[in-house]
Order: structure tokens, then C-alpha cells, then sequence
């Protein structure tokens, strides 16, 4: 008996391992206090400006990357497969890229394609005035214009549970 | 009896060696990605692991950064290594981690030395009048001096260390699981070598 007892708790703990370590990825952690996003003026790559505040009323997801950066690639398709389910429902999803032209941008944009703005911050003085210090960070920002929610490193963005906290903001 | 016995004690070992996250442990090997040696410590809820760079590697890089010939070579003369610094703790049991690469040291020839961190290379990129975009994206590049992760957080970065190509080092780590003291040393990192070509002779 205790030798099948063993085999199965064995098996659970070989099969835990990875789905705990998939099941992070889809941790967004609230900010504390909920400052005010700082506001920004930004041009994307089709030379179109966005500015953060005429967004108020809207979640936007600012994220921060850099095509140089590997988990900033890798997290841009399910970015992609997130803004397909949510450009619909209220929400802005803006990809602050730091310190490159649009030439390069829209080079890289041949192999991750993706529809959601791409926005430039060249002289990373936007990055600057968030608490970012590494790529790729992301900030869900709520309709009152308050920092909500912050994740360091890539995620699944279009993991049902990141959906559902994201839409939340909307209620 | 005691056969059961056993048998429990067996279970609880080996449910301790797959579960247990309180030793340091540090395994080498190849990185699947890079094809070049890594070191990665675990211990807790840190998984850090450092990957070889290849200084032809590191100079392609930051030529493609805009970086002129001289600066690129100047860059790849130092020591460089990819770092994956994640905090492994899930959403049950969270915990807060912290690391300042101030405290971080390099053991060579029994002295210590400090990593080359962003502040370091800002100064240099100032002296040597690199431009806004060069110096933006070098920054960037490395890993942050200071960081702090929550459950699932983790960074990529380079880490400089001030030694020549091929070198052999130990590095002494320090890092704070909700505000508690770590340290753990990684030993016989290598720096990787340069590649010299020689003309071939007809």
C-alpha cells in the first residue's frame, strides 16, 4: 500500500513542478497606494500621439520592452492573443518600446507582428518617471487614471485569469 | 512492521528531496538557448542563472546598437554574462525578494573585486562621449543594480564583471527573502574565452 502511496505522491510531485512554475506567469501584483500613472506624450511607429490621460475612463496597459530583449519578444504574442480579446471591452493595450527608431521597430514588427501601438520613448525619458529599472515591466493603469497593477518579467497575458483582472477594472 | 516503516521513511525522504527548497544548490551545465556554459544557484524561493557570452558576441551586439568599432571592442574586452534572476515563490506562500549588486563580489587571485554595474559604465559612456541612444541602450541591457520580486517576477540582464577573457572566478552573492539576509557563493565561473585567429599560411 505504501509503496503505491509513494509512486503516486512521487508522480504529484513531478507533475506539480512545471504546472506551479505555469501557473506564475499569470500573477499581476497590486500596487501599492495607487499613485497616479505619470502622464506621457508619445508617438507610435505610424507617427500617430498618445497621450495617457486622454485614455482616462479606459484600463490601459502600458507595457515597457525593447526589441533586444528576449523575454520582451517572447511575451508579445500572447500580448497579441490578450488585445484580440480586449480591444473591444474598454481597454488600451500601449507598448512603449525604449531607446529604438521606428525604422527598427517596424523591421522587428515583420517577425512579431502584432496590432496594438507600438509607441517610442527614445530618450527613455517616459520609462524614467515610472518605477521601472528592468524589461520588460508592465502597469495596468485603471479608468481613474491610478497605477493598479504591475508585472516584472513576461506573461501570459492572455491567461483567462489575467483577463478576468484586467476586465475587472472596468466594473 | 518495520518493513512499513521503512517504506514511510523512504516516502518522506523522497518527498523531502523533491519538495525541500531550503539548501543552496548550484548545477552547471549547457544552456539549451545560448549553446555556452551557464552556472544557476537555487536556493529558496531564488533561481539565478548566469550564461556565458561570448566577447564576439557581446561586440556584435552592441555594434548593432550603434556602437562605433572602438567601443564595441572596448565593451567585449570585458566580461560578460547573460543573468536570469526570477523569485520562484508561488501566490500561496508569497515571498518578497531583494537583491543589490553593490554587495555582490567577485573572488579572483583571493581579492575581491565589484562588478561593473550601470552607474559604472554611464560614467564611461559619458568619458568616452557616447551617444544618447548608445548609452540608453547599453542601460538597459544590463541587469538593474537593485531590484525587487514578487511571486513570478524575474529580470534578464547582463552582468560585467572587470576581469580578462578566460578567467576563472568564484562570486559571492547576497540577496533578502522578505527582508531576511542570503548569501551563497557560486564557484569556478568562467569568463568565456576570445577567439584568436591566426592568418592561415599557404
Amino acid at each position: 500500500m505504501y509503496r503505491n502511496l509513494s509512486r503516486y505522491l512521487m508522480l504529484l510531485c513531478i507533475l506539480l513542478i512545471p504546472c506551479l512554475s505555469i501557473a506564475q506567469s499569470t500573477t499581476l501584483h497590486p500596487v501599492k497606494g495607487n499613485p497616479v500613472a505619470p502622464d506621457f506624450k508619445l508617438l507610435d511607429i505610424d507617427e500617430t500621439q498618445h497621450k495617457l490621460s486622454d485614455y482616462q475612463g479606459k484600463v490601459v496597459i502600458i507595457n515597457f520592452w525593447a526589441t533586444w530583449c528576449p523575454p520582451c519578444r517572447f511575451e508579445l504574442p500572447s500580448m497579441e492573443r490578450a488585445w484580440q480579446q480586449l480591444k473591444d471591452k474598454n481597454v488600451v493595450m500601449l507598448a512603449i518600446n525604449i531607446g529604438e527608431d521606428a525604422d527598427t521597430i517596424f523591421t522587428f514588427t515583420a517577425d512579431y507582428s502584432v496590432t496594438f501601438p507600438l509607441l517610442m520613448d527614445k530618450d527613455s525619458k517616459v520609462i524614467k518617471r515610472y518605477p521601472v529599472v528592468g524589461l520588460p515591466t508592465t502597469y495596468i493603469v485603471d479608468p481613474t487614471g491610478h497605477l493598479a497593477y504591475k508585472a516584472i518579467g513576461t506573461r501570459e497575458w492572455d491567461d483567462p485569469k489575467i483577463i478576468r483582472t484586467i476586465l475587472n477594472l472596468n466594473q | 512492521m518495520a518493513r512499513n516503516f521503512t517504506r514511510y521513511n523512504s516516502l518522506i525522504f523522497a518527498t523531502i528531496f523533491l519538495t525541500s527548497t531550503s539548501s543552496a544548490k548550484v548545477t552547471t551545465g549547457i544552456d539549451d538557448q545560448a549553446q555556452l556554459p551557464y552556472w544557476e544557484l537555487n536556493k529558496g524561493t531564488l533561481s539565478l542563472r548566469i550564461v556565458q557570452r561570448l566577447p564576439d558576441q557581446t561586440r556584435a551586439y552592441f555594434s548593432g546598437r550603434g556602437f562605433n568599432k572602438a567601443d564595441s571592442d572596448f565593451i567585449a574586452s570585458h566580461c560578460f554574462f547573460q543573468t536570469v534572476f526570477r523569485n520562484t515563490s508561488t501566490t500561496s506562500k508569497p515571498h518578497k525578494l531583494k537583491y543589490d549588486l553593490r554587495q555582490w563580489q567577485i573572488i579572483y587571485h583571493n581579492k575581491k573585486h565589484s562588478l561593473m554595474l550601470r552607474e559604472d559604465w554611464q560614467n564611461i559612456w559619458d568619458h568616452r562621449n557616447a551617444k544618447s541612444a548608445q548609452k540608453i541602450a547599453f542601460e538597459w541591457s544590463l541587469l538593474p543594480t537593485k531590484q525587487e520580486y514578487l511571486p513570478a517576477d524575474y529580470n534578464w540582464g547582463m552582468s560585467t564583471y572587470p576581469l580578462p577573457h578566460g578567467t576563472k572566478f568564484n562570486l559571492d552573492i547576497i540577496w533578502y527573502i522578505d527582508g531576511k539576509n542570503n548569501q551563497a557563493t557560486i564557484t569556478d565561473i568562467q569568463c568565456a574565452k576570445d577567439i584568436e585567429l591566426s592568418p592561415v599560411e599557404e
